[in-house]
Order: structure tokens, then C-alpha cells, then sequence
């Protein structure tokens, strides 16, 4: 049975509207993985950086999981929120990686999006704050149905992972 | 037994890569509180066994059954019979509470439990017509012989790959006179994987908590007992590091194999971004073309369209990851493949990437294309891929500029694969001249592959050198070869039985 390591770390974000950010993060498999040990889902503190321009929170992930078959490779899903002085959080960005499928230190750049409401919803953000936000948050893993969504660039999310295979060469899978 | 539900008791999975020499001890002891009840001979009844692997003790039932000849049918019992008759003439301890069994028991077991229903049968069957003399018949010996032949056979093949340990305790039949066999320790051996687990795990020493033995008729008599492993043999320290959790050990049935010859590609993708292009909002749409060959498992997967995106300081994040497992069959290639066949790497699939503007009236152009092949190397691969799009005529003029800003659309391709390499294009020298073309962007992707196939599996030790791809076909080729040398002996040995039956 082959397994994957996962260790590393939720290193920051960078080039979003403004810095006080905080990050939630899931790890999404396929049906035939199996999470052995470790955290797949975590929260990061929010961090609001005063001299730099990257937000740095650090989160630590470790994860173990094992599989019978190449489908279904792990995905990083990570939802940014932007944490303001009167304590409202507002959702700033949706972002979906996989993660590398090559043993290694690898530095990921997530990209992330913000859905898009009418006129008058950008109106009332601008005055307001909040934004719109995804009823379903399934449109974000499948991404099939993401045709008449209607989103806006928003900064990236760092991760610095370390990636460890096990037995995957001895079912013949080249990675 | 140690009651499943008990919280402590529960299933110790080691890794081990020589279960020849291992021992343990298992220690039993009666619990004081049910001491006054008790009428017994001894008053602190306590055993300690040291069992080696594999190992058959004989329980006092069986030593008192078998010793007698008479009472041995197969030759299982008849082996039995002369080990206990060695042992007896050593050693007369035949009082003791623990015993073992080893796999040919437990199919015995089931077989005799199968003999007793049987027996069941025709005792009824014979008091319904009047003619049973009291006495039970075993069944025909050759119905006996044939099921234990069968019903040992199959067992044995389907397990062929564990062995099996039980380790039992019988207190009723010192006490009570009866049998009341009950397990305390299941322990299995799988030689493929060299994982020996143990249920229940082991303890620390025998001075700790231990597991009770519960469900014996004479309820006075608790029972508590510890199994150990023994140092000398099995280092605790060595053990612990090995142990496994239970949820990392999958038998390698389970992994889902390509079939022979048959080569995976999986692609994880992931189309990042585009820039550089002037509309404001745009989307891409993409798809797969597969070359002779090559199959799609999931066909819905091969091509998709992304959300709209609005551009913002020139860069727009489409962030749309795709799943993609590629399906190459070597075999069938091979037998149509009277032209020359291109070189596997060059013969991947491609895809094709179109990236369509959507101004801020709702109309719909195609701003750029690109196409990008499945890169035949496993790992992350990332691309930059320049955009174009066609144009009327070469000359930037003012006419052509005021058509598009204010009717918009543009030419597109009538047919996207001359993005690439054309479809129909036949002969040595590709020319596109006289297409007239604009450079619009930058798409930006990623794409995770991995190969998978049986063939590397086996014989890539003295191959490493060599790429992935350079020995998938020689190997495939190898592999039919053996597949045939192997039916062929296969047929040969059915072919020799049926001529020794004769």
C-alpha cells in the first residue's frame, strides 16, 4: 500500500487587498485514501504584518495518509478572510491546489478568487464590507459547474511543503 | 475471550521480517476475589507458558482423546497421536490450562463441526423411519474424504499466504470434567507482508493490568491473563518501534493495477492564469485530443470550461483544477500498426487551450489560443503558454480596430486542432504561412503526471537508468512473452494429470 507524507506549512499571503488576513485550510482526497495520522483541516491565526508586505502565519501541517490508487491525489483547499479593525470578517479569496506529486521540498503558489455580485452588490462592499460568498462551496472542489461564476483576481497563498512517498514505485507508479 | 468491547483490548500489528524465532509467554491467574466460592484442589491456580511460533500444545482433552488410537481418523490425528506419546514418555504434564492451535485445527474444527451437522441429519432422518439403533453413524467415508479433501483445499489456498496461532485455554475440563475451550490470544502471520498482529496486543509485563477471561460456565472462576513477548527473542524495544498502526496495513490486493500492457497517465492540472490579454473579463475552455491508442477513463473530465475571471493589474487567476487518468494500450497499437508508428513520447495527448474575452456587454470573443502536450516525463511540469489568435488581414488599420471595438468578435479557428499540429497534415514539412495571426497572452498551467503500469514494477531494479518510457514497450513485450510461457505450462501440467489419471 503506498503512502504520502505531507509535512510542511501554511507560509503566508501576499499581494491581497490588505493585510490582515487569516486562512482556513482542508486537505480533499479521493475515495481510495485513508487519512492514517494528523490534522487534514486546520485555522490560522490572524496575523496583520506591520512592516512587511506578506502576511505570515506559519500553520504547521503534518499529515499521513495511505492509498490504493493514483485518483483522488490530495488538494489543498483554502478559503483567505480578511479580519478588520471593527473585529467583521469578510471572505477574500477561494483557492484550490494539488499538491506536488513529486517526492521533495516543494513551494507552492495557490492563486485565489473572490465571486463577483451585481452593481449594486460591489456598492454596498465598498461602503459596507462583506461580499458575496459561495451558497455551495462544492463548485469550488468539482469545478465543472464554474462556467456562469463570475469571480475577481485576488492574492496567493504560500505553502512550503515537503512531500514523502512510500511503495508507490513498487506498484509501478513512476512518480 | 477478551471481550471485543473491553477498551483496552485491542488488535497489535508489528512488523517483523523473521518470525521463526519468536516467542512469547501468556500467563494465566485465577483472581482472588473468586476464591471463596471456589471448591477446587489447588488454591492459587496460576500457569505460565512459554509458546514458540507455530508451536502445538495439546490440551488435556486432546492428550486424553488422541493418546488412545483408536480415536485418530486422519492422518492429522495420527501425527498427533505419536507427538503426545513422545512428549508423554519426557514429560507428564498433562494438567495444564493453555494450549494452542495451528491452521490444520481450525479447519478441523470446521470440518467436524460440518461432520456433526451432517450427523445431526441422518440420526433424525433415521428415528423418522423407524430404523436408527440409537448409535450415530459417521457418513459415508468417502463423502468424508471427499469434503475434507475439498473443503481443506480451498481453505488452504485462499490462506495460503498466513499463518495462523490461537492460542487457547481450557478450565472446564480440569474442573467440570467437560470441555469449555475458549480463545485468548488470535495471532496471525502474513508471510507477504511480514506483519504479525496480535489480538489482543501484547502487554508490557505481567505485573501490569491484564486481559479477563470471561464466559466460562463456572462463573466463580474469573480468570485473568498477560501475554508477553519474550526478550530474548523479540526485543520490546525493537517491537515497539515497529509497530504499525492498524489503518497502514493494506494488503497489496488492494492497489488498483493497470492492466498488462496497458499504461496509465494521470494528469493533475491546474490552469492557473492568464495575462496580458486587454478584455476585461475572460474565461478558458479547454479539451483533450487523444491520439490512436489512447483512451479517456473518464470522458467528462476531458475537457471543461472555467468560471469568468475579471483581469485585475493585468494578471487574471482562473485557479481550475482538472483530474485526468489517461488510458495507453500498447497491445492494441501494436497490431494495427502497419504505418510507421511515431515514437511513444511523441504520441501523447494534447490539450488545447482557448481563452474567450467577455466585454462588459455580454459579447463573447475568442481572444487567444494554445495547446500544450501531455509532457510524457512523471512530475510537475509548469507552462507559460503564448497566445494567438487569427486576423483578417496582417495590417494593424484603423478599419479593423473600430470593427472589433464596436461589433466585436473576431475571426476564429474552423477547426482548433490547426492550433497544433493539424489533423489531416501528412508529409515532412509543416507550413503555416500565409495565417495571419496576433499575439494576444500568457496562459499559465500546471500539470502533475504520473505513470503508472504494471511493467515497472517488477523488473525496473536492473533498468533504472533507462526512462520510464524507453522500457515500457520492450517491457510489456517481455511480459506477454512470460504471460504465454505461462499458460503454456499451465496447459502442460493439466495435459500430464489428465494423461496420469488415464
Amino acid at each position: 500500500m503506498a503512502e504520502v507524507h505531507i509535512i510542511g506549512q501554511v507560509v503566508g499571503a501576499s499581494k491581497f487587498p490588505s493585510k490582515s488576513l487569516f486562512c482556513k485550510w482542508s486537505l480533499h482526497t479521493g475515495g481510495g485514501w485513508k487519512l492514517i495520522s494528523g490534522l487534514k483541516e486546520g485555522q490560522t491565526q490572524v496575523d496583520n504584518p506591520v512592516y512587511d508586505e506578506i502576511t505570515h502565519w506559519s500553520h504547521p501541517i503534518d499529515v499521513h495518509y495511505s492509498t490504493k490508487g493514483v485518483q483522488g491525489w490530495p488538494k489543498i483547499h483554502v478559503q483567505v478572510y480578511h479580519y478588520d479593525q471593527f473585529g467583521r470578517s469578510e471572505l477574500y479569496g477561494y483557492g484550490f491546489c494539488f499538491i506536488p506529486t513529486t517526492p521533495g521540498s516543494h513551494t507552492i503558489e495557490c492563486c485565489t478568487w473572490r465571486p463577483v455580485g451585481s452593481w449594486r452588490d460591489e456598492f454596498m462592499q465598498y461602503f459596507l464590507g462583506g461580499g458575496p460568498q459561495l451558497r455551495a462551496p462544492d463548485v469550488i472542489y468539482t469545478g465543472n459547474d464554474r462556467y456562469r461564476l463570475q469571480t475577481q483576481t485576488m492574492g496567493s497563498v504560500h505553502f512550503q511543503l515537503g512531500i514523502i512517498l512510500r511503495n508507490f514505485h513498487k506498484f509501478g507508479i513512476e512518480t | 475471550m477478551p471481550a471485543e468491547t473491553e477498551c483496552d483490548a485491542s488488535t497489535g500489528i508489528y512488523r517483523c521480517n523473521d518470525i521463526s524465532a519468536f516467542k512469547f509467554r501468556v500467563h494465566v491467574r485465577r483472581t482472588v476475589e473468586a476464591s471463596d466460592l471456589e471448591q477446587d484442589v489447588e488454591d492459587d491456580k496460576q500457569e505460565e507458558q512459554l509458546f514458540s511460533w507455530q508451536q502445538r500444545v495439546f490440551s488435556p482433552r486432546e492428550v486424553s482423546v488422541y493418546s488412545d488410537l483408536n480415536n485418530c481418523i486422519s492422518p492429522l490425528h495420527k501425527n498427533y497421536h505419536k507427538q503426545i506419546i513422545e512428549t508423554d514418555r519426557n514429560t507428564n504434564n498433562s494438567k495444564n490450562i493453555l494450549f494452542s492451535y495451528l491452521l490444520p485445527d481450525i479447519l478441523d474444527l470446521r470440518l467436524e463441526r460440518d461432520i456433526l451437522l451432517l450427523e445431526n441429519k441422518i440420526t433424525t432422518n433415521q428415528k423418522e423411519l423407524g430404523k436408527g439403533n440409537g448409535t450415530p453413524q459417521l457418513p459415508q467415508t468417502s463423502n468424508y474424504l471427499s469434503s475434507d479433501n475439498l473443503s481443506g483445499h480451498s481453505v488452504e489456498k485462499s490462506v495460503s499466504r498466513y499463518e495462523l496461532m490461537y492460542i487457547m485455554a481450557d478450565v472446564g475440563y480440569l474442573v467440570e470434567g467437560e470441555g469449555n475451550e475458549q480463545i485468548l490470544v488470535v495471532m496471525k502471520w502474513d508471510s507477504l507482508l511480514k506483519v504479525l498482529s496480535v489480538f489482543p496486543d501484547f502487554n508490557n509485563n505481567t505485573s501490569g493490568a491484564g486481559y479477563s477471561l470471561e464466559g466460562f460456565s463456572g462463573a466463580c472462576n474469573q480468570y485473568v491473563f498477560w501475554i508477553v513477548p519474550e526478550s530474548s527473542h523479540f526485543e520490546r524495544k525493537k517491537l515497539q518501534n515497529h509497530k504499525l498502526s492498524e489503518q497502514c496495513v493494506f494488503s497489496p490486493d488492494d492497489v488498483l493495477l493497470p492492466r498488462h500492457g496497458v499504461m496509465n497517465v494521470h494528469v493533475f492540472g491546474e490552469i492557473r492564469g492568464a495575462r496580458y490579454f486587454d478584455l476585461e473579463n475572460i474565461f478558458v475552455r479547454y479539451h483533450l485530443e487523444l491520439p490512436n491508442g489512447w483512451s479517456c477513463q473518464t470522458a467528462d473530465d476531458s475537457s471543461g470550461i472555467t468560471q469568468q475571471a475579471k483581469i485585475l493589474d493585468g494578471f487574471a487567476n482562473l485557479n481550475h483544477l482538472f483530474e485526468m487518468t489517461l488510458t495507453y494500450n500498447n497491445t492494441s497499437s501494436s497490431d494495427d500498426g502497419k504505418e510507421q508508428k511515431p515514437e511513444l513520447s511523441e504520441a501523447f495527448p494534447k490539450l488545447f487551450f482557448d481563452v474567450v474575452g467577455l466585454d462588459s456587454w455580454g459579447r463573447v470573443g475568442r481572444e487567444g489560443c494554445s495547446w500544450a502536450r501531455v509532457p510524457p516525463i512523471s512530475g510537475q511540469h509548469y507552462f507559460h503558454l503564448q497566445c494567438w489568435r487569427p486576423m483578417e488581414n496582417l495590417s494593424m488599420s484603423s478599419t479593423n480596430m473600430l470593427k472589433r471595438y464596436f461589433i466585436g468578435g473576431t475571426p476564429h479557428l474552423a477547426n482548433m486542432s490547426f492550433n497544433g499540429i493539424p489533423e489531416s497534415f501528412q508529409g515532412g514539412r509543416l507550413s503555416k504561412f500565409g495565417v495571419k495571426e496576433i499575439a494576444t497572452g500568457e496562459l499559465e498551467i500546471c500539470l502533475n503526471i504520473i505513470l503508472h503500469s504494471q511493467t515497472s514494477s517488477h523488473l525496473s531494479e536492473d533498468l533504472s537508468q533507462s526512462t520510464f518510457l524507453d522500457r515500457f514497450p520492450a517491457l510489456s513485450l517481455l511480459q506477454s512473452v512470460n504471460i504465454a510461457l505461462k499458460a503454456f505450462l499451465w496447459a502442460r501440467k493439466r495435459i500430464q494429470t489428465a494423461i496420469t489419471i488415464e
